[in-house]
């Protein structure tokens, strides 16, 4: 049957048409949000991939000597620099000698320990009383920790026979 | 269509998407996000790393006087030959005769670590020339270092023998 009047158009409450609106609008944002995120998780694969080739490449001939070249070098620095630190100077020990020896007393024998610290001295002197002058001069000085007579005995060919450590401190053979 | 209908549907649908679709999707994109950012940190690293490494080399070619000093100092093998004639050389210019020399190479792996060579010397020569060997020894090439010096009065006047123990070193 055909209809003759034409039907008035259905006329729809405001509540309705905000529902109708509302419901289109979710679906389209839903659609699009997820047609978005799978496109951007694409997009993060790819970057992945490309990332993850160029570190899986490792590094270039040219790097690693490079690497080799700069470490090795360092290393060598501070070992010199480490071993400049700790070298001892023995030059003190005769500046300290040649301004302290007595005239009349003499030294066969020197020796300079550098891990000890020490000067060891074999000497010779006219009298006691050189000796112990020569004694007095060393105490006097500043240079010296610890002075020890370890031997004195009378010499054959006259005189004093004596041997003397002197401690100093470690800056001093710097 | 029922307009009712339409609007439930639509909402249905809207949801179905999210929940099942696009909520899951945020995740997983997420997770990758962070994947990316960690590797890209990583790369970044490491190019800092070398751009560092390059910065440092350039700094050292610099120096390429003090470096072949230090390298010359210390050299990568013993070269027993060449520190004993540099040793003798030492003790020739300061104005002593060197009356015997030996040296103590310890075998082991070669590596970085800095060996130590053991040197002991006897000189004969004046009490001057001693300390001018002493003092040659301080800025020479070859990098020393005295271990301990004994000296004694020889048969000649004037003259002294010396005992000298020292360190030498290299790689």
């Amino acid at each position: 049957m055909v209809d003759i009047i034409p039907k008035a158009p259905r006329q729809y409450s405001l509540i309705s048409r905000a529902a109708f609106v509302l419901a289109v609008s979710s679906f389209i944002l839903t659609l699009g949000s997820f047609l978005i995120l799978w496109y951007l998780q694409g997009r993060s694969a790819s970057v992945l991939f490309d990332v993850e080739e160029r570190l899986t490449a490792g590094r270039t001939q040219e790097q690693n000597a490079l690497e080799a070249n700069v470490f090795s070098s360092r290393t060598r620095l501070q070992d010199f620099s480490s071993l400049l630190a700790l070298r001892k100077n023995f030059l003190p020990a005769f500046l300290f000698l040649e301004t302290t020896v007595h005239p009349n007393v003499y030294f066969p024998g020197v020796s300079v320990n550098a891990a000890r610290q020490t000067l060891e001295l074999r000497g010779k002197a006219t009298s006691f009383a050189v000796l112990d002058e020569q004694l007095a001069i060393f105490e006097a000085r500043e240079e010296p920790g610890a002075i020890s007579l370890t031997s004195l005995r009378l010499s054959e060919t006259g005189g004093v026979d004596f041997q003397l450590g002197i401690q100093f401190p470690p800056q001093f053979f710097q | 269509m029922n307009r009712n209908l339409l609007i439930g549907i639509l909402f249905a649908g809207a949801v179905s998407i999210g929940t099942l679709f696009s909520w899951p999707a945020w995740q997983d994109y997420q997770i990758a996000r962070s994947q990316v950012k960690d590797r890209e940190l990583e790369l970044s690293n490491r190019e800092t790393y070398f751009q560092d490494l390059r910065q440092a080399s350039d700094t050292l070619e610099e120096y390429p006087a003090e470096l072949a000093k230090v390298e010359a100092a210390i050299p990568d093998n013993p070269k027993l030959p060449s520190l004993y004639d540099f040793l003798q050389q030492e003790a020739a210019f300061s104005g002593l005769s060197l009356g015997s020399i030996s040296a103590v190479i310890e075998q082991g792996e070669r590596t970085q670590e800095v060996k130590v060579i053991p040197v002991t010397l006897e000189l004969v020569g004046s009490y001057s020339a001693m300390k001018e060997f002493l003092s040659r020894l301080l800025v020479s090439s070859r990098f020393s270092s005295l271990q301990s010096l004994n000296i004694a009065g020889s048969t000649q006047p004037g003259t002294f023998i010396a005992t000298v123990q020292l360190h030498a070193y290299s790689y």
